[in-house]
């Protein structure tokens, strides 16, 4: 029973990492090459998430280009573009609000800091994510060593980072990508992670 | 269909298919975020490595609730460069500026700061800020964008920069920089170690007459008015209360003079601003008539036999009676037709003037922003001369500031420098003495391409389109690539210009970076100041200094041997090291301090290197040593080598004629001693306040323009008798009183446009902080009671202005692409009935949501989903004002270049 749940786990520490992933930065052309051939993207199609949709008359070369062109537009400006960081999106509209300084408490609090070579802030969405991720994979390090106690602590601060503050700014922002959003792949992406997080969000503690 | 938990995993589980590798790479510590297929997702890593999970739970918090930690800085949401400690939440890496309060030991600012210093961590959080490189995609101007690695972006630069390299023609590559405050990496890095000397800067919209005014007559640039010490304040179109090179600091002092000290402040500006309502009186002038104000007031001084003699014939480069012939056609009536000032308030105040023993006369960018503006401040300078109060204690002095040593030198000695060269673009056409650039001018110049063009723009901190007049203008040259074949921005926000580049580099903030600071110093002791990173730049930014660095890495050879350091806080540390041992230091207990230097100047922000004030510099004993020569025509003890000057020279051309001589100045004869006299600068000006300059006399080559240009440009007006003073004087090389051409030319129904600043906003790039914007985001154009009755304007009327293009002989500019702008009125009392004035901040097309309202792309409605952030919305309803620069021709001073900002010509219509 613990092999399982460590299993699934695991699988959603690296789903998140995926998405992190995804959010943080734009797809290249050897990974647009490697994906689309790849189980992920049968796994997504199945799921009516199909991010190369419409874009398969093009060459990956052309496709990142086009991506990182739509990336660009949504997350980094100028023209329409929302930062995709909760201090943006939920807070006071500035970078590093009071909603970066929660994240950031929530991550000491865990007794994690963010590497200090990592240049993103610590609440753009996919730093969140990873943060996520970690979490989960601390709770499998305690489950493999039989820290029933410390697996419930880390559930419980996964749980509640995500309601408060990754599943607050997905639909925000996904709703703003479905409306500006040039191709599909922002916009399929994000209402996965979207519908994902509102189904993990609700894994009973 | 509703997905479950498992059809999710799903996803999850595959991450070990040979498709989906890549995308997993996670916690690969060498991995970079950017620039290679193989990449991180962030890492976390444990407060403590060496807790268990449920340790590190409950471990320390290494953020903890409420530490800040105070870091002594330096503001530049000015020029006034005031001591500040930031605070700051968190790390270094991570952390956030909570606040900015003015540093107590500054003894500038004194622990005060200003509304827009301390806005100054909106800039940095800025959420329209420009945080990665980035590539322009499709056309020019098109606003399509791909963020790229810093690698991929300085690959680029430096292919495109090898390609003139390569060709000899290192000029072809043009820097153009704002605000920078790191002259000594600019000169390292384009003049000695590129070899490029096409380098424009943007002094030019705001000083240049005032600068090039002083360094005719005074000497080194920057006058500092002791307003603590004074007994009287003459202030010509300056605003210190709401903007200046000095604000918080002056205006601090001013406000101390006045209400403190009861030291009487007379304004004369064509608006009641702050600085005019705190004034004991106000006098709505008529723009670009102050010179003929001032001069009525000499007149006066000079007949009443009020003037300090002694200083006039020792310091002066003129005698009691030249002064008095030359000043004979401004009597007060003269003055009084021309400004609309009373001839008995001119004479009575310039009586009092005279007797204030101290006065000090206070000028800037209102007074300077004219076809005269340089005779003005030559003006101001003579008034202050006649009755003695240059270079003494409440009076108007040379700055003192503090020195660094800048290590640079030494690596330049030791590697060589390259041979330089320069494109003729910066300084404009047919100008008599652009000492500090007509930069206002170089899209035009680069346009006319007669004098070559750049094929690498670069620009830093820098905004053309917005900043310069006849923005339309500037557009269509920025976007034209058979004309500017690449372009570079470096810079914070996404300026109205780097919307236009070809690739932009995310510069830090101001709080984000190191600098050496030494400003004007206003307490006249001697000090350095630092700039320290508060935090590490946001996101993907980088501090310009470290792009230098690592662009020289890219270019290789002694391009990367004279740029030397791996990061700039290594530069720095040797710099405060060098500059310790040089000049020694004080700390801010007035010890010497006996610690390490740089530890002290990164805790306190300050080492002080005089205790006592410099007053009376002038009067300093100058020796002569080995290898100074004694100039007969001028007095001046120099030292010819140090100049570079060759024996030859000296001989057969003399202190004057020769080549920079001025850089080897060393004093002034004055009687049978010499002096440390009025430095001079940037010409080869004697040791005395050159009230007569030979400068603008014939037979000088800036005379001999002189008389090329003005005489021609004034025909027709030169002609009138009341004029008739100008032909003679126009040879004298004292200054007058130069009417402009358009406002003699103007009708009765048509006004004079005029630009100011507000205490809340700095010239053009505040707008995107936040709480500045909240303040002051709207500009109706005031408009006096009687003129809009006249014209059958209300309050809160929409108005259409346009430009009234004035033709004469050779007047150097061409009208603006666009000639009316619609703005709203306010109609008051608070401004001279001739003219409509707006405030220039306004009117963004672009720099983010707080300047432009334009978060969102171009369609954005304002209804958006955004709208579920719990953002203050207010500035989706403002008015962002209109840009008077539209219809502002880029007219320049004929003699500093500077940019005439004060005087275009307009209608003012209902619409």
């Amino acid at each position: 029973m613990k092999q399982i749940e460590t299993t699934e786990l695991t699988k959603a520490a690296m789903l998140y990492r995926f998405l992190s992933h995804r959010l943080l930065n734009e797809p290249t052309a050897t990974e647009i090459r490697e994906f689309a051939v790849g189980d992920t993207c049968k796994s997504l199609i199945d799921m009516n998430c199909d991010l190369l949709e419409g874009l398969s008359t093009y060459t990956p070369e052309d496709q990142a280009e086009m991506l990182a062109v739509d990336y660009c537009k949504l997350f980094i400006g100028p023209g329409t573009h929302l930062s995709p960081h909760e201090s943006v999106v939920l807070g006071d509209g500035q970078h590093m609000g009071d909603c970066a300084k929660k994240v950031m408490d929530t991550y000491s609090e865990a007794g994690f800091v963010l590497d200090p070579s990592e240049r993103s802030m610590p609440d753009h969405i996919g730093v969140e994510l990873a943060f996520v991720a970690t979490l989960l994979e601390n709770e499998v390090e305690c489950l493999e060593r039989e820290d029933d106690f410390g697996a419930e602590k880390f559930r419980e601060l996964r749980i509640n980072f995500l309601t408060d503050h990754v599943a607050k700014v997905l639909p925000v922002l996904t709703d703003y990508v479905l409306e500006y959003a040039e191709y599909p792949f922002y916009k399929k992406l994000l209402r996965f992670t979207r519908d994902w997080i509102e189904v993990d969000k609700e894994v009973e503690i | 269909m509703k997905f479950t938990r498992r059809h999710f995993l799903k996803i999850g589980g595959t991450s070990t298919a040979a498709g989906i590798a890549p995308l997993f790479l996670a916690n690969d510590a060498d991995a970079g975020l950017y620039g290679s297929d193989a990449v991180a997702t962030p890492n976390f890593r444990r407060a403590d490595q060496n807790a268990l999970p449920e340790v590190a739970m409950n471990g320390p918090s290494v953020h903890e609730t409420g530490e800040r930690t105070c870091v002594p800085t330096s503001c530049l949401q000015c020029v006034a460069i005031c001591g500040v400690n930031a605070y700051r939440e968190g790390d270094q890496a991570h952390g956030r500026i909570a606040k900015l309060e003015g540093n107590p030991y500054s003894p500038n600012n004194m622990g005060m700061t200003c509304a827009k210093g301390q806005a100054g961590m909106n800039q940095t959080y800025d959420p329209d800020r420009i945080i990665y490189p980035l590539k322009r995609v499709g056309k020019r101007g098109e606003g399509k964008w791909k963020r790229i690695s810093w690698d991929e972006a300085l690959n680029e630069v430096a292919e495109k920069m090898k390609e003139p390299l390569d060709a000899g023609h290192p000029e072809e590559i043009m820097f153009h920089y704002g605000r920078s405050r790191i002259k000594p990496w600019v000169k390292n890095f384009f003049n000695a170690a590129l070899g490029t000397k096409t380098i424009g800067n943007h002094t030019s919209i705001c000083e240049t007459g005032k600068w090039t005014g002083q360094e005719l007559v005074f000497g080194k640039h920057y006058d500092v008015n002791d307003f603590p010490n004074t007994n009287m304040i003459l202030n010509f179109g300056c605003n210190p209360l709401e903007a200046h090179t000095a604000h918080s600091y002056i205006a601090q002092r001013l406000v101390d003079a006045v209400v403190e000290g009861d030291v009487k402040l007379v304004t004369f500006d064509v608006r009641a601003s702050n600085t005019a309502s705190l004034s004991s009186e106000w006098h709505p002038i008529k723009p670009g008539s102050d010179a003929a104000v001032i001069l009525a007031m000499c007149k006066v001084i000079m007949d009443e036999g009020l003037y300090n003699e002694k200083f006039i014939n020792d310091w002066t480069s003129t005698d009691v009676a030249e002064l008095k012939a030359h000043l004979a056609p401004f009597t007060p009536e003269f003055a009084e037709e021309e400004s609309g000032i009373d001839a008995k308030v001119i004479r009575k105040l310039a009586i009092e003037y005279a007797n204030a023993k101290p006065g000090t006369c206070l000028t800037y960018r209102g007074f300077v922003g004219h076809y005269n503006g340089t005779y003005a401040e030559m003006t101001a300078k003579m008034l202050d001369a006649i009755c003695g109060y240059i270079g003494i204690k409440g009076g108007t002095n040379p700055k003192p500031s503090g020195k660094w040593e800048d290590p640079f030198k030494a690596i330049q000695k030791k590697v060589g420098v390259a041979k330089t060269a320069k494109l003729n673009i910066v300084d404009g056409e047919n100008l008599v003495v652009p000492t500090h650039h007509a930069s206002h001018r170089v899209l035009e110049m680069i346009k006319s391409g007669e004098q070559g063009r750049p094929k690498v723009y670069f620009t830093y901190t820098y905004n053309p389109a917005y900043v310069s007049g006849d923005c339309a203008e500037n557009i269509e040259i920025l976007k034209d690539e058979s004309l500017i074949p690449y372009y570079v921005a470096c810079d914070v926000a996404m300026s109205e210009s780097a919307e236009l580049a070809d690739l932009i580099l995310p510069d830090s903030t101001y709080l984000e970076r190191w600098t050496s600071e030494s400003p004007q110093s206003y307490s006249f002791t001697k000090f350095i100041q630092v700039r320290q990173p508060v935090t590490d730049p946001l996101g993907e930014a980088k501090d310009f200094q470290q792009i230098l660095l690592d662009l020289s890495k890219k270019l290789g050879g002694n391009i990367e041997k004279l740029m030397h350091y791996d990061d700039v806080e290594e530069y720095y540390r040797e710099a405060v090291a060098k500059t310790y041992d040089k000049y020694g230091g004080y700390g801010v207990d007035g010890e010497p301090i006996t610690g390490d230097p740089w530890d002290y100047i990164t805790k306190y922000g300050f080492i002080y290197q005089t205790l006592e004030p410099h007053w009376e510099t002038h009067l300093k004993e100058a020796k002569q040593g080995d290898g100074d020569v004694v100039d007969k025509e001028t007095g001046v003890l120099w030292n010819p080598k140090k100049a570079h000057v060759s024996d030859a020279d000296v001989k057969a051309k003399g202190y004057r004629g020769s080549k920079s001589a001025y850089k080897g100045y060393k004093g002034q004869k004055v009687g049978n001693k010499f002096y440390a006299g009025f430095k001079p600068d940037k010409v080869n000006k004697s040791g005395l306040i050159e009230v007569k300059t030979p400068f603008l006399q014939p037979g000088t080559k800036t005379g001999d323009k002189l008389q090329e240009i003005i005489p021609v440009q004034l025909d027709s007006i030169m002609n009138e008798p009341k004029y008739s003073y100008l032909s003679e004087h126009l040879k004298s090389g004292l200054p007058t009183y130069v009417p402009i051409p358009e406002h003699v030319m103007k009708t009765d129904d048509e006004l004079i446009m005029i630009s100011y600043k507000v205490a809340v906003q700095i010239h053009s790039r505040s707008q995107n902080c936040k709480y500045l914007s909240e303040l002051y985001h709207d500009n109706p154009a005031w408009l006096n009671t009687a003129t809009a009755r006249k014209l059958n304007i209300k309050d809160g009327d929409t108005v259409k202005v346009s430009y009234v293009d004035k033709q004469y002989p050779e007047r150097a500019y061409a009208p603006p692409r666009r000639t009316s702008i619609t703005i709203p009125v306010r109609v008051t009392e608070m401004i001279h009935p001739d003219v409509v004035g707006i405030s220039m901040h306004c009117g963004h097309w672009a720099y983010g949501r707080y300047a432009s309202g334009k978060p969102v792309g171009g369609n954005y409605t304002g209804e958006s989903v955004c709208d579920m952030s719990n953002e203050t919305k207010d500035w989706k309803t403002w008015n962002y004002g209109e840009h008077p620069n539209w219809i502002i021709p880029n007219a320049p001073d004929p003699i500093s270049g500077q940019w005439r900002s004060n005087d275009t010509v307009v209608t003012v219509e209902r619409v």
